[in-house]
């Protein structure tokens, strides 16, 4: 039987949002546990920003085109570390899965190889698309550690950037992916 | 940013509660990897209606090759099919679709299920599973049936689907030795874009160079994806000359009912479908040798 | 402190070798946003706000004929309706003019205009209160071209008539000028509107403090004009109400027009009448809706030349395709005038500049102000003349650029040589002349791709000229530790002009960048320092900086001379130290220097201005000089079109701009490959489409802007420094001038390539496959 054992008939009310039965989810983002009960309505990024208070998770638009809300995820849709944008899930489909957002980049004080390299290539000018498109570097270099410029190019095309025209984006993706690759640790 | 309005999400975890939930509740919509779908929920596209959430049904992610079929399970997204050495070697189109749907982002999240039921004219798999004949498993209620995919499609968006049924497998017979085959898309803008046009051309030739077999069907020309007889019936026979794969290409207007709209007027869509097939016959014979 | 003294203190910081100035220098800001630090205004939400959104017009043109939110009322979860009535100061969001109200009262003027907001408790009652709201129209009769709008019995959309403004260029005798001209060619180009779009979309967070004081944090270009107008709509005294700029997620122009004042006083009308935090913002969709677009133009060019290549007459009629609301579609049609023969010299001009109201929905600022589009017209004119002339484009340039003693269109004299130099480098660096026939020869070979070069130049008029009062407030404050502090109501939205304006400080203090710390903009910590627009901020806000850096030193200068025994002007600052010159044993930390200045009891806190000399032309012929100086560039592209698809690849751009002085390098060259990407968009993929008003390109779907995937391979870029009258160490103007040459220079190698030139934008591969049917060109192996 369903997870959620009994099914209720919503009640269909004559106007304004019913406020909904609320679910139970575990999600692990950045490594620490949360437990939440949230309104299965809720997408994932209002989940993450709202409800667990990390807001470098942004948002662009309603279409799932910006990718400014870019995370990495691990549970859901296989059990592979890939970049999803959170505005296209609801949080109670990330129930179980680990999340890894902009905020768990840096370790220790210790900026992250992409973080250092957008910081050092200048990869940025509003920074408003930048957390999503260093998780979508991140995603894509997981799967491609070694990339031509060629390559970054199609890896980060889901993520808009209307400030930089990309060029140092690509330079400092490059870069950080040969560091990535000598130290032998993605994250 | 918009919220959504109220809507149940109902998580599942294997095939039988989904089917049990899609028996039991009425006006329940699948969602997988969301990524149409949600868009259409925030955008109005779609009603607000209450979901099943199948994404991770992990039965049905699969890829795997018995008894001479390649098998795909439904909820497999397209990253996994591209990467697929399975679907690399038996359907290399399909790989090659995969790659275009979207960025990286949708292809870790959008299913190969879930392009099907979107229906939507444009879906980058669909030329490919046109053109490899392939056909659905379906389950439901009542056990499981067999569709082929274009007789899935009733019209624009209108499915062989009953409500209380999924999309469970995708089926491909390889087509052989010889086959060979190309997908192309055009969009607005190179990157992340839906298709102006898409399409997949598969021919098999013989070693002189004469077209055994053709098939040709091309997306957003039309309310659903199509099969163009007409170029198909032009190649089956020839050799192929440039002549034979002009010939071929313009005889794609006699099947395709392509509509103006923001992406493209249909005298535009007409105008890149034949040269989009002439492209991609002619890679196709420069690849065998057959032209120079 | 006295403009002579100043002048000296500028003097004296150029003549040494600088030590941060032209350095390579990260942005002071960007640390926070690699790490997602909280900085936006959604960001910054402190507890549950409520949530307001406009119930907006589906019509272009209609009156209202009643509205009724009794059922929006009774929506659960919705606590307030807003219409005009409840307003409690004056109905007015006109960014400059007054002609815009907040909330319609009995007529809207374009689709999407605001005719109530409905606060809630969150957004989905909202909306159900907005799809419960009822509202009767009337339409009117609407006009949307420019030409329809200017006859006699076309709809009055205000008052006073469509046409807002003509400009005019009256110069020399442009008759004679075509009668003794050998070719005389005419021709007509169009753009469309286009949406600036910036990542983050327009939102602001406002809540009452205890003491009555609304507090409005917002993304925005102009904190001022959102506070001007936020305290006129709420009606309260100018001191309780403070405006403070979040960080701002691109602003591109339209974050300094219509929109940011909407949603800052949607937010404050919600906070004050309730008595508690709200938040307004759009969906993309309605910012793209109601953000105000850069113009479409229609521009006829007609030009007369000797044989030899010579211009003689220039005639110009330009039509701006406005909003039904001024914005700064008056002022944007001067500019596109005052640039419409492009950067060269034509003894005579006539040029008419007309800026007509329509009902399509809002245009103003963009990202170079009607530049884009006249260099457009202007540049693709020449290439057609250069055709017409059998000359290499290049050349005919050459021959007309301005050098120093041109006069231009208005008359005004060119002083500098910095379009020479532009060219000459840009020339070189594309290798202009063998690239050309290299694609000439390509093109030979009949295949399936055709290559093109191409070349355009700029003249841009700088900062406000006639467009405003052009000053700039810069505070400094200095604590115990060293740390410099710089506030100022100029605003960073990404163009890293307030790393400039620490850049400069560092310099004039001699210490490191990273000890000037930047305050957020807060119009009740700072002095109304005009608009962030422009390309303002390095140029005029950094002479204000060095003014308040100058008035520091001002006072720590006697100090720091008695105690190390030394005369003021032997006195350098550098490396956190200030020594004596030729002897810097004899020295004293920075810090220490400011801990005893504090200790004397001296405040470390100055407030630097600058304003540039009034700009004089005469309003009937156009003639003066409307700018104080000028920024010079020119952008070479190389482009590859596919004769099945007609999609257009850009393989190469060389730019080439003269800055003036390039106080922060790094910073520049990124502006300039962001801006030739926006360019490029422009070019190749963006237009904003209404049918009969209503917006049909909304979203990211509908509105195409580039990608990774679309940027070229390679941006050549050289900076030439012909050193400007006004700037901050002679710097130009450089926010937004890269975004003015890519339509000009991509058209023009498009046009190389199929040999045709097509006048309207953008060359999307519709365009280029019916150009290529015309032309009879075709791929057929």
């Amino acid at each position: 039987m369903a997870r959620r054992a009994a099914v209720r008939t919503v009640q269909r009310r004559a106007r304004g949002p019913v406020p909904q039965a609320k679910v139970p989810i575990r999600v692990k983002i950045n490594g620490v546990e949360y437990s939440h009960e949230v309104e299965p309505r809720l997408l994932l990024v209002h989940y993450i920003r709202d409800v667990v208070g990390l807001t470098g998770t942004h948002i662009g638009c309603d279409t799932s085109n910006c990718g400014a809300c870019t995370v990495l995820m691990k549970g859901t849709w296989g059990n592979e570390w890939r970049a999803v944008k959170s505005c296209t899930l609801y949080a109670v489909q990330a129930d179980g899965a680990e999340i890894i957002t902009i905020e768990g980049l840096a370790k220790n004080g210790e900026l992250h190889p992409l973080q250092k390299a957008f910081w050092e290539h200048h990869a940025l000018q509003c920074g408003y698309c930048t957390p999503g498109m260093i998780l979508a570097a991140l995603g894509f270099l997981k799967l491609n550690p070694n990339p031509t410029r060629e390559e970054i190019r199609k890896g980060i095309s889901g993520n808009l950037c209307r400030c930089t025209g990309y060029v140092n984006i690509v330079k400092a993706i490059e870069a950080a992916a040969k560091e990535i690759r000598e130290k032998g640790s993605w994250i | 940013m918009q919220h959504l309005a109220d809507v149940e999400v109902y998580s599942v975890r294997t095939l039988r509660e989904a089917l049990e939930l899609l028996s039991s509740v009425k006006g329940l919509r699948v969602i997988a990897g969301g990524t149409d779908l949600i868009v259409q929920l925030k955008t109005g596209v779609v009603p607000k209606t209450n979901l099943l959430d199948v994404s991770r049904v992990d039965e049905l992610r699969y890829v795997r090759f018995e008894d001479g079929i390649l098998r795909i399970g439904a909820l497999t997204t397209f990253m996994e099919i591209y990467r697929s050495e399975l679907v690399r070697r038996h359907a290399p189109l399909l790989a090659e679709a995969a790659f275009t749907v979207g960025s990286f982002q949708i292809m870790n999240k959008g299913t190969i299920g879930g392009n099907i039921v979107n229906a939507s004219p444009a879906a980058d798999s669909l030329p490919p599973l046109y053109a490899l004949n392939a056909e659905l498993k379906i389950v439901g209620p009542r056990g499981e049936r067999f569709v082929r995919i274009q007789d899935f499609y009733k019209g624009y968006k209108k499915l062989d689907l009953m409500a209380d049924e999924l999309v469970a497998e995708v089926r491909i017979r390889p087509p052989g030795e010889g086959y060979v085959g190309h997908f192309f898309k055009h969009g607005l803008r190179r990157g992340d874009a839906i298709a102006v046009v898409n399409g997949a051309v598969l021919l098999r030739l013989s070693p002189e160079g004469i077209v055994r077999d053709a098939r040709v069907a091309l997306g957003a020309v039309a309310p659903t994806v199509v099969r163009s007889p007409s170029s198909e019936r032009v190649l089956v026979g020839s050799r192929l000359s440039p002549e034979v794969m002009w010939r071929a290409a313009e005889a794609v207007v006699n099947d395709i009912s392509p509509i103006d709209d923001v992406r493209g007027s249909a005298a535009y869509r007409r105008e890149l479908s034949v040269n989009y097939v002439f492209m991609t016959l002619y890679r196709i014979a420069r690849e065998t040798g057959v032209v120079a | 402190m006295d403009e002579e003294t100043i002048k000296r203190f500028e003097q004296i910081l150029k003549a040494r070798e600088f030590y941060v100035v032209g350095k390579k220098v990260a942005r002071v800001d960007a640390l926070d946003a690699v790490l997602g630090r909280p900085m936006y205004t959604t960001d910054l939400l402190t507890s549950k706000a409520l949530y307001v959104r406009a119930v907006r017009s589906p019509h272009p043109h209609a009156l209202i004929r009643s509205i009724d939110s009794s059922a929006t009322r009774s929506v659960r979860g919705v606590v307030d309706v807003i219409t005009h009535r409840e307003i409690p100061g004056v109905n007015d969001a006109g960014s400059l003019t007054s002609d815009r109200p907040l909330l319609a009262v009995d007529r809207v003027r374009h689709y999407g205009e605001a005719v109530a907001l409905v606060v809630g408790e969150d957004e989905v009652s909202v909306d159900e209160g907005i799809a419960a709201f009822r509202v009767e129209y009337e339409p009117l009769p609407a006009v949307f071209d420019p030409v329809e709008a200017l006859k006699p019995d076309a709809p009055r959309i205000q008052e006073q008539g469509n046409l807002i403004n003509h400009v005019k260029i009256r110069k020399g005798n442009v008759e004679e000028g075509f009668s003794a001209s050998d070719v005389v060619i005419r021709n007509e180009y169009r753009t469309p509107f286009m949406d600036g779009v910036p990542m983050e979309i327009e939102v602001a967070y406002a809540y009452p403090e205890p003491d009555g004081t609304i507090t409005c944090i917002a993304s925005m270009q102009n904190p001022f004009d959102v506070y001007n107008k936020v305290t006129k709509v709420l009606g309260l005294p100018p001191e309780k109400v403070r405006v403070i700029q979040a960080a701002t997620g691109g602003g591109f122009g339209p974050k300094s027009d219509e929109s940011p004042i909407d949603v800052a006083a949607y937010a404050a009308l919600a906070a004050y009448r309730n008595r508690r935090p709200a938040l307004a913002t759009f969906t993309r969709e309605e910012a793209m809706a109601v953000q105000t677009k850069r113009h479409s133009f229609r521009i006829v060019n007609e030009t007369g030349a000797t044989s030899d290549g010579r211009l003689l007459a220039w005639r110009s009629t330009l039509y701006l395709t406005n909003g039904p609301y001024y914005s700064k579609g008056h002022l944007v049609i001067q500019r596109a005038t005052f640039h419409c023969t492009g950067p060269y010299e034509v003894p005579n001009v006539w040029a008419d500049g007309y800026a007509v109201l329509t009902n399509n929905t809002l245009a103003g600022s963009t990202r170079g102000f009607g530049a884009p589009e006249a260099h457009f017209a202007a540049e693709v004119q020449m290439d057609v003349l250069a055709e017409k002339l059998g000359m290499d484009p290049l050349e005919l340039r050459m021959k007309n650029m301005l050098r120093p003693g041109s006069l231009t269109a208005t008359s005004q004299r060119i002083d500098d040589d910095g379009l020479v130099r532009c060219v000459e480098a840009a020339a070189r660096l594309s290798r202009w002349t063998e690239r050309r026939r290299e694609h000439e020869q390509f093109n030979r070979a009949n295949g399936r791709y055709r290559r093109g070069i191409g070349i355009a130049l700029l003249y841009h008029g700088n900062t406000l000229g006639p467009e405003g009062e052009d000053y700039a407030v810069v505070h400094l404050s200095v604590d115990e530790r060293g740390k410099v502090k710089l506030q100022t109501g100029l605003t960073e939205y990404g163009t890293g002009a307030l790393t400039s304006l620490a850049i400069l400080v560092a310099e004039a203090l001699g210490i490191d960048v990273r000890d000037v710390e930047l305050l957020r903009p807060d119009t009740r910590a700072v002095r109304n320092p005009g608009p962030t627009v422009a390309s303002r901020t390095t140029v005029i806000g950094g002479r204000a900086a060095l003014d308040a850096a100058a008035k520091l030193r001002a006072i720590l200068d006697p100090i720091a001379a008695e105690l190390l025994g030394c005369r003021q002007d032997e006195l350098v600052y550098r490396d956190g130290k200030v020594m004596v010159a030729g002897d810097p044993n004899r020295s004293i930390s920075f810090r220490e220097l400011v801990r005893r200045a504090i200790g004397m009891g001296l405040e470390l806190k100055v407030e630097g201005f600058y304003k540039a000399p009034d700009t004089k032309w005469d309003k009937e012929t156009g003639q003066g000089a409307p700018y104080n100086q000028y920024t010079f560039g020119a952008l070479v592209s190389e482009v590859e079109v596919d004769l099945l698809t007609g999609a257009v690849r850009v393989l190469r751009m060389t730019a080439v701009y003269d800055v003036g002085k390039a106080i922060n390098p790094l910073g520049l060259k990124a502006l300039i490959e962001g801006g030739s990407i926006m360019g490029l968009g422009h070019a190749l993929t963006e237009e904003f489409l209404l049918s009969d008003g209503v917006p049909v390109t909304l979203g990211f779907q509908g509105y195409s802007i580039p990608t990774s995937v679309e940027s070229p391979f390679e941006i050549v870029q050289e900076v030439v420094e012909s050193e400007g009258k006004i700037g901050a160490l002679g710097a130009k103007a450089m926010g937004e001038i890269p975004v003015v040459l890519p339509m000009a220079s991509i058209a023009n190698a498009v046009a190389h390539a199929i040999g045709y030139h097509i006048k309207e934008t953008p060359l999307k591969p519709s365009r280029i496959l019916e150009a290529l049917e015309e032309l009879g060109i075709a791929y057929r192996p």
